[in-house]
């Protein structure tokens, strides 16, 4: 299984209030709004989606793009 | 006046699911537990109070509002059946009281209102698990919600404040899309997915086996505390402060619950004796298993374990993000549970983790200003928890509130914490305490004004160029009133200073000079006072030495204090003088030069207060004293405070029981000569008798008795058994050197009621003593002495690892600065610069003791920093002794440790060959007897830590393993036939070590055995057997075989007397007897032929005193020796004769 980065963009979408626009896969995951309690929702979306599990040190200084390669590694490993 | 106007009744059914099992957080599991019999703090119920302010709505609507808040948490149904499981309960129902009062009396009725809520128990077994009342006047109307902490915790507060809002306005509240069993069963779920696993890999190996509580000065350890009573202080933070935080928060990129997680962490590191300890954390930045998580009540009900790591010396601002970095990893692996984490710690490292504080922040964004209810207060009672802080949003900021068991913390100390972290968290808002300085919080209003208090020098210190000039006038002015007093005779003030002329004129004769430093070290006696007298007025530089101390120590002092000279007696040599290279001046040499030159042509030098004026050498780490220079205005300005706080004035005797080397003694021998008092020397052949010291106490009517507890314990043993009538005369009590226990204290009222008790202190480096406590029955009461305030001009500084003063209440590092500091160590220059260092400015000196300031200032010693004990009121370096050993050919390494309960030194040695009579022999050139270890242990190697020190835990498992073989060893085992007295002492001794592996073999001192016990044992052979032993006896022989041979000898003395010995007495009852006529003993001088010239009679006589002496004696003895108090002689030599 593989997933892209607008997997990840759909999510966000879902967790970010007032959102404008399409989410920009190459700035940091802050700059569009995405506060620790976000992040912490995410990384609860990503564990319920894909069964897998990043941490909120990963999710820091994320990007949707390195989120995305970070959760196709993952993914991979659990094969 | 409060009238309950109505009853609301409030009912919600839900048949379907009556008496349903439940899932259950592992936090709700923890205080179901707790409210067990038996667990630690509990048998108590968490639960919480918290009061809103609502609208001024009529009873139906809040009936209303309160059935649907019941109606639409699945929480409220829960209740803990009879083996403590969650259930939900077909119906709820809920009785809530609503009063009426004037709006003057509204805010007391609640307060009284809310505490007698607050009072009641809840019964978890009826659902819901919550009590409401109501409360209004004609302005505001008040909602007490009473809540089991098996609910829900705080951030809940806000999810009901909402909801009521919208309920009691009319308003939808918004639509609850799962409820907590969701939200548990959402948990569940994951954890089957398999990130337990994950988890559990990740605090195994985070958990750690250096994880331990914050370890406050405790009133009563938390483990020993069966019943909780728990106070709460409350402090706000406003709206703007909260702004300006998250504000802050934002612009570093930190949160702010990591912020205020932060400083709370470091307030507690900063009270804690702990540097690095956990806490527990309740989760309310929890990972989010489910939509609408922030919407359930009780959504916090589980916690991660936070660790604080010692204050590294970066700034605030990297503490945070460190905080925040591990709350993250934290929330990333929070499929384990805190209790579960727990359970693991206790797995891995084999300990239970006493988890004794919480803390909270249920701050987020901004208030809600248009918000119709408002949490004002919140009420927390915590069961399981010593402290448990939690910052509640109410109304127009937050509450940040401390809940703390009463018989644990002091509530001073919780009150430090609340404050410094109140002070520190509205510091940062206000920019006076930036995120990015290096952050040392700032000491409290309170807790500064009260260290300044106490350490704060008077407007008024003595004329120190007074000193010698008083000293002088006092000597002239007492004439013929005694100045030293002992067991022959007395030395008048008169005489004192013709033997000081006499002393001067030795001193100049000999080329010794101001300045010059001259050693003395005799066994105690008058001279020594003298000489202590004529070298303070005459500017030579006093330093008495420890008669014990071997001749290489004794050397090793006098060189390091440049003295000129030492005076000693003839028994002790000129060993050590020759070895330092100067002079001996023999003590008898001198008394017959001051007999023959005394003169009261006294002078005095002038003052110049920062010369030396005695030194005092004191236990040093490398088996060598350190000589402590005193200089003239440390010494004024301590006579003069004893003189004022302590109440000694020239009317009082002082008895000088203290070993003349000893800085207390400086008191007995100096002090009182400069009051124009008496001091009271004991023999030095009895200056270890307890019956000695009280004999003279009574002679002489002593006033004040100056020593170590040590000291006083013994002569209170020995006074239980004395006749008191004569000795009312005692009015002060001066205890110093070493802890004084309550017992003791009570002990001593006992015997001297009405005595005034005082608690001083102060090392050597300070000056005699410079901190004093007057003892009150309410500190005997407590349990606990004070150490004291400090004298005017003397500054006592508690400092931690950091050289960060501490806070009241926390234990640190104690310094000393201020007019009582020595001028350091003669000789020592490195040491010097070790030991009296700068602190902003101050010379200050570390004294190696720990301890802690109370509230009131009074500061109390809690142990020592180093390896120094304190045996018997002397300072006794471990590090010394180990050095000693170490010196010894025969041993290749050794280690020193002490056993503080049976006050034994246990020596480590590593030898082939050595035994302890080799060792001993070895280490009484080096050190005194009363250092010398009691327990050897030869070991193979001595086991080292990391750090290549002596490995104590690994030491201490080799001597209680020795300990066991040795009580494994049982007596019954054993061969040896035992006499009555062997088996007396046997079973003596066994009682008094509380030990049942003693045998004839024993050795006391191997026993741990001390003066204090000896006294004892004294006692109970003089009960037994009417024999009188000394202490010396007994202690300069250590064994127990020896005593019985003692015990054998003197028995059979006091037979052997007894059969034949007759006194003045009983010869006067057989005159009276056969003459028929009284005969006194006053008489006896009396010629016998003067009473009667009848022959008969005289014969008579003569029989029955040969009879009852059982020697013979006839009318013929009589005719020639007729004075009947010259007959006991005789018949002593008669006696001896005939044996």
């Amino acid at each position: 299984m593989k997933i892209n980065e607008n997997d990840i963009a759909k999510i966000l979408t879902g967790l970010i209030q007032n959102l404008e626009g399409e989410i920009p896969f190459d700035q940091p995951l802050a700059e569009i709004g995405c506060d620790s309690i976000t992040a912490m929702k995410l990384q609860m979306e990503i564990m319920k989606t894909y069964r897998i599990r990043v941490t909120m040190e990963e999710l820091q200084n994320s990007t949707v793009h390195s989120v995305t390669e970070l959760v196709n590694g993952k993914l991979a490993q659990k094969g | 006046m409060l009238n309950k106007t109505e009853t609301l009744r409030i009912r919600v059914e839900d048949p379907e699911h009556g008496g349903e099992r439940v899932l259950q957080s592992d936090l709700q599991r923890s205080y179901a537990a707790g409210m067990g019999e038996g667990i630690a703090l509990g048998g108590h119920q968490s639960h919480v109070l918290c009061t809103y302010q609502i609208p001024l709505t009529d009873p139906e609507t809040i009936k209303h509002a309160l059935t649907e808040l019941l109606r639409r948490h699945d929480i409220f149904r829960t209740y803990w059946d009879t083996e403590l499981q969650p259930a939900f309960a077909a119906k709820l129902e809920m009785i809530v009281p609503v009063y009426s009062c004037d709006d003057a009396e509204l805010t007391q009725n609640v307060q009284t209102i809310r505490e007698e809520m607050f009072r009641e128990e809840i019964d978890v077994s009826r659902a819901p698990l919550v009590r409401c009342a109501v409360i209004r006047s004609s302005e505001r109307q008040i909602l007490l919600m009473h809540e089991s902490e098996l609910l829900c915790d705080g951030f809940s507060h806000e999810i009901i404040r909402k909801d009521l809002d919208a309920l009691l306005t009319g308003n939808e509240p918004e639509p609850l899309q799962c409820g907590y069993q969701d939200y548990l069963k959402t948990i569940a779920d994951m954890r089957e997915w398999g990130f337990l696993d994950d988890d559990r890999a990740y605090w195994q190996e985070t958990v750690s086996d250096s994880w331990q509580a914050p370890a406050f000065v405790y009133r009563k350890q938390p483990e020993l505390i069966l019943t909780s009573e728990t106070e709460q202080i409350t402090r706000k933070l406003d709206d703007k402060t909260i702004a300006q935080l998250n504000k802050i928060a934002e612009d570093h990129d930190v949160t702010l619950s990591a912020l205020l997680l932060t400083v709370y962490a470091k307030v507690l590191e900063r009270y804690s004796k702990t540097k690095d300890f956990v806490m527990i954390v309740p989760r309310t930045a929890r990972a989010v298993p489910c939509e609408n998580i922030n919407d359930i009540v009780g959504v916090c009900s589980d916690f991660f374990v936070y660790e604080n790591r010692k204050w590294e010396q970066g700034s605030l601002l990297d503490e945070i993000r460190l905080c925040r970095d591990q709350v993250n990893r934290a929330i990333s692996h929070s499929f384990l549970s805190g209790m579960e984490i727990l359970q693991l710690h206790r797995q891995k490292t084999g300990k239970t983790l006493p988890a004794n504080v919480s803390f909270t922040s249920t701050l987020s964004g901004a208030a809600d200003t248009a918000a119709h209810v408002a949490i004002e207060a919140v009420r927390m009672h915590t069961s399981q928890l010593v402290l448990e802080t939690c910052i509640v949003p109410v109304s127009g900021g937050a509450d940040i509130c401390t809940a703390f068991v009463k018989d644990a913390l002091e509530r001073y100390i919780a009150e430090g914490i609340l404050d410094m972290f109140a002070g520190t968290v509205r510091a940062i808002a206000d920019g006076t305490h930036p995120l990015v300085s290096t952050a040392r919080f700032a000491l409290t209003d309170r807790d500064r004004a009260a260290i300044d208090r106490v350490n704060t020098a008077e407007t008024n210190p003595p004329d120190y160029t007074q000193f010698r000039k008083r000293f002088l006038e006092t000597i002239r002015q007492r004439g013929d009133r005694n100045a030293i007093a002992f067991a022959g005779g007395t030395i008048t003030y008169r005489q004192l200073l013709r033997d000081i002329g006499g002393i001067h004129a030795f001193f100049s004769e000999n080329g010794l000079h101001e300045g010059d430093v001259i050693g003395i070290q005799l066994p105690k006696q008058p001279l020594q006072a003298e000489l202590a007298a004529a070298s303070v007025l005459s500017g030579v530089v006093y330093m008495p030495l420890e008669y014990e101390l071997p001749p290489d120590s004794a050397a090793a002092c006098l060189k390091q204090s440049g003295s000129a000279a030492v005076i000693t007696d003839r028994a002790y040599g000129t060993a050590a003088a020759e070895a330092a290279g100067i002079r001996t001046f023999f003590a008898d040499d001198l008394l017959a030069y001051i007999a023959e030159n005394g003169t009261e042509e006294v002078t005095a030098v002038n003052d110049e207060t920062d010369k030396p004026v005695i030194i005092i050498n004191t236990s040093g780490t490398t088996g060598t004293p350190k000589s402590s220079i005193l200089l003239a205005y440390s010494i004024y300005d301590c006579i003069c405070q004893t003189e004022s706080r302590l109440g000694v004035s020239g009317a009082d005797t002082s008895i000088a029981v203290t070993n003349f080397a000893h800085d207390m003694a400086i008191f007995d021998h100096l002090f009182m000569l400069v009051y124009g008092g008496c001091t009271v020397i004991p023999d030095s052949q009895l200056a270890k008798e307890p019956s000695h010291w009280i004999s003279l106490m009574k002679q002489y009517h002593v006033t004040v008795w100056n020593s170590v507890p040590a000291f006083h314990e013994m002569c209170t043993t020995a006074l239980q058994t004395a006749d008191l009538t004569d000795f009312q005369s005692l009015r002060i009590i001066i205890s110093g050197g070493d802890f004084l226990t309550p017992r003791l204290v009570h002990t001593l009222w006992k015997l001297h009621p009405g005595v005034t008790i005082f608690n001083v202190g102060g090392p050597s480096e300070t000056t005699v003593w410079n901190i004093s406590h007057r003892i009150e029955p309410q500190d005997a009461a407590s349990g606990e002495i004070p150490y004291g305030i400090p004298f005017a001009g003397t500054g006592y500084l508690l400092l931690d690892d950091n050289m960060t003063e501490c806070p009241l209440g926390s234990e640190g590092n104690m310094y000393i600065c201020g007019r009582s500091l020595s001028a350091g160590y003669a000789g020592a220059e490195a040491l010097n610069r070790k030991k009296f260092t700068e602190y902003f400015g101050k010379r200050i000196y570390n004294t190696g003791d720990r301890g802690i300031r109370r509230a009131d200032g009074e500061l109390l010693l809690t142990g020592r920093s180093d390896s120094q004990i304190k045996l018997n009121g002397k300072t006794i370096s471990l590090t010394g002794i180990g050095s000693a050993l170490r010196q010894f050919d025969a041993i290749q390494d050794a280690a020193v440790d002490f056993d503080a309960d049976t006050k034994r030194i246990i020596a480590y040695v590593v030898t082939a060959d050595a035994d302890r009579k080799q060792i001993e022999a070895f280490l009484r050139k080096h050190i005194p007897p009363y250092q010398f270890p009691q327990v050897y242990i030869h070991v193979d190697k001595i086991p080292l830590t990391r750090n290549a020190k002596p490995d104590q835990r690994a030491l201490r498992a080799v001597y209680q393993e020795s300990c066991n073989a040795q009580a494994a060893q049982r007596p019954a085992d054993r061969t040896e036939q035992i006499d009555e007295i062997t088996a007396f002492l046997i079973k003596t001794l066994r009682e008094i070590f509380g030990r049942e592996d003693i045998g004839a073999d024993a050795n006391y001192f191997a026993l741990g055995g001390d003066s204090i016990t000896a006294v004892r044992i004294c006692a109970a052979v003089q009960k037994q057997y009417g024999v009188e032993l000394r202490l010396f006896d007994l202690l300069g022989r250590p064994y127990l075989s020896e005593w019985k041979n003692m015990i054998a000898e003197k028995l059979a003395d006091a037979k052997k007397t007894k059969k034949t010995a007759i006194t003045v007495q009983e010869i006067c009852e057989i005159i009276s007897d056969v003459t028929g006529q009284p005969f006194a003993a006053e008489h006896a001088d009396t010629c016998l032929f003067r009473l009667s010239t009848d022959l008969n009679m005289i014969r008579k006589i003569a029989e029955q005193i040969a009879a009852r002496a059982a020697v013979p004696w006839t009318q013929y003895d009589i005719a020639a020796m007729p004075y009947p108090d010259d007959w006991c002689a005789a018949l002593e030599r008669r006696i001896a004769d005939h044996a």
